[in-house]
């Protein structure tokens, strides 16, 4: 009986070894295969084009232009945080091809975007000077905005990409106020802010 | 010691019971206990970590850490239901029952704990009767187990090893959501949530099977082993267990794989903030790297020969009557019938104080179910 007890058939070392190769080779292929996965914590929004990692603590919501419904041709996709701060960035696009032809570059889109978002009601009262940067291989211009919200200047940023593999202008905007009672945001913050965010945004290839 | 249940060896020579794993179970439901007693009348009580991807900005910390003990619980309950099948087989096969009357058995309990989900654990917690909760889980795994023990137990470690580590990528789209039956069914395999009624789980099957089959082969080691031999368990399993707490510190400061919910911040509420439901492999790391503390403290108590007439003895009578204290503790410290509403809340320190005395009647009720259970073993065995 003690001899049976001394072998334990259930742990020994040759069996562990076995099971850890598999257990470990199997789970590092599946980090491998899934190492593209948004991060934890984030979801993903894949569609129209493009793929948006948003926070689980946010709400996405998406919406179409003039009141329609969201579609390959335009929308928007903003992603909000709720609570006592204005916190929103998202996504907006339009197909060139609903742009009027002296505008379908990339600055002359971001001109008309801003044209649009005015027709669609929002009042902007300050338009900073253009950048260039490049994102993802793509090449982005962006631009600092105040919009009015209640009587309260929000700073923001919009940038825009001319993803040419699916054909459409994309822009990534974030408004940010952090204290509605001290409406005023840190430049440095709201680039950071803007850039830690846009890592979540590429367009397809 | 006390000569009980016989687990190894010809019928001629009666063993002891492992008395450190009574220990260990007794001191987890003594832990439940309280979880549950300052859920029914506490107006803040934590839950649903994993639920939602945030923890509730409302709790402070001292309402977290009476929620974080908790988490010891249902790791501990689920690995030593795998250990005390093994038990049972391994008892049943001496005593010469055929293997496919241990499989009947196995099947029978597992409906039995179904049963006992739906009409008595569910009304507890006013949760509808389709309620997959940890008793669910057991339950079907034990039918699942009915079978699966028959594979070597190597396979059942790896194969377990493998859903552990691997379930964050269980995906269960080809089942379709639409359907009610597709729906609770995604939710009882691997996706809990409370968003359909009345098709709630919490404790999916995936990866809770993969504890279950972990307590199994750890039944099956502790089956061949000889208990002369205990006290050289010690050092190993205190080693496992305190790796396994150092790894769910790395794996949540890491943030990334293996721990299902964000910690968003450095903010200490958010490094506790880990997902139960699913259990993450932070959540399981420190559960049962804790299970194998109370291991070691259980064997030490052991080996020092502790009465079992005193408060370690209250913990084995626990630990020796697991279901039972289940059900009574739920309605004990519910204390009011299905659907009547809670007159009043209590403090912390109040909870406390009615715990405490809850612990008191349910040593009465357990110590006397247990003669009962002796003097009616086979009226009771599914109990």
């Amino acid at each position: 009986m003690i001899n049976k007890y001394q072998t334990n058939p259930i742990i020994n070392r040759r069996s562990i070894l076995v099971v850890a190769l598999i257990v470990v080779s199997m789970t590092a292929g599946n980090l491998l295969l899934h190492r593209g996965d948004p991060k934890v914590g984030y979801a993903r929004y894949e569609e129209f084009g493009f793929t948006l990692d948003y926070s689980q603590k946010m709400t996405l919501r998406e919406e179409g232009f003039g009141g329609q419904e969201v579609k390959e041709s335009g929308g928007t996709v903003q992603v909000s945080y709720q609570g006592n701060r204005v916190e929103q960035y998202g996504v907006l696009w339009i197909s060139p091809m609903g742009m009027p032809t002296h505008m379908r570059g990339l600055e002359g889109a971001m001109e008309y975007l801003f044209a649009v978002a005015s027709m669609e009601g929002t009042t902007f009262s300050d338009l900073g000077t253009t950048k260039s940067t490049v994102h993802n291989g793509h090449e982005m211009i962006y631009q600092s905005f105040n919009l009015v919200e209640q009587g309260i200047d929000v700073p923001g940023i919009m940038g825009g990409v001319n993803c040419e593999d699916s054909g459409q202008f994309f822009w990534f905007y974030f408004i940010y106020l952090p204290d509605l009672e001290n409406p005023t945001v840190d430049t440095h913050e709201l680039e950071q802010g803007w850039l830690g965010y846009l890592d979540g945004f590429r367009c397809h290839v | 010691m006390q000569e009980t249940v016989q687990l190894t060896g010809s019928p001629q020579k009666p063993k002891v019971r492992f008395q450190f794993i009574d220990f260990a179970r007794g001191l987890v439901m003594i832990i439940m206990a309280w979880d549950h007693a300052s859920g029914f009348w506490m107006e803040t009580h934590g839950g649903i970590e994993g639920i939602f991807a945030f923890r509730n900005e409302s709790l402070d910390l001292a309402h977290t850490l009476a929620r974080f003990i908790s988490h010891y619980c249902a790791p501990t309950f689920v690995f030593l239901s795998g250990v005390s099948l093994a038990f049972s087989v391994k008892g049943r096969l001496n005593r010469g029952e055929s293997q496919n009357s241990i499989t009947l058995h196995i099947i029978k309990r597992g409906l039995i704990l179904l049963g006992f989900e739906a009409l008595f654990v569910s009304p507890a917690f006013e949760l509808p009767s389709l309620y997959f909760g940890v008793i669910a889980a057991i339950g079907v795994s034990l039918i699942i187990m009915s079978v699966g023990r028959r594979l070597p137990p190597t396979v059942i470690f790896g194969s377990s090893l493998l859903i552990i580590l691997n379930q964050q990528w269980v995906d269960l789209g080809f089942i379709p959501n639409d359907p009610a039956w597709g729906h609770y069914l995604r939710r009882i395999i691997a996706e809990p949530g409370f968003t359909r009624p009345p098709y709630f789980a919490l404790y999916p099957v995936i990866p809770w099977i993969g504890v279950l089959g972990l307590g199994w082969v750890f039944g099956t080691y502790l089956n061949n082993y000889d208990k002369g031999r205990l006290s050289e368990l010690t050092l190993p399993i205190a080693g496992i267990g305190l790796t396994s707490i150092g790894m769910s510190i790395v794996v949540r400061f890491m943030n990334g794989y293996g721990n299902l919910v964000s910690r968003w911040s450095d903010n200490i509420l958010d490094w506790l903030y880990i997902s139960k439901y699913p259990p993450s492999i932070v959540f399981l790391l420190w559960g049962l790297g804790g299970m194998c503390l109370f291991f070691v403290a259980g064997i030490l108590l052991q080996e020092r020969n502790i009465s079992d007439k005193n408060i370690v003895g209250t913990v084995h009578t626990f630990g020796r009557t697991p279901l039972f204290f289940y059900i009574t503790h739920l309605w004990l410290y519910r204390f009011r019938l299905p659907g009547a509403p809670l007159p009043f809340h209590l403090s912390m320190a109040q909870s406390l104080g009615v715990w405490a005395a809850g612990l008191g009647v349910l040593w009465l009720l357990c110590s006397r179910y247990e003669t009962l259970k002796q003097n009616h073993p086979r009226f009771l065995q599914y109990i």
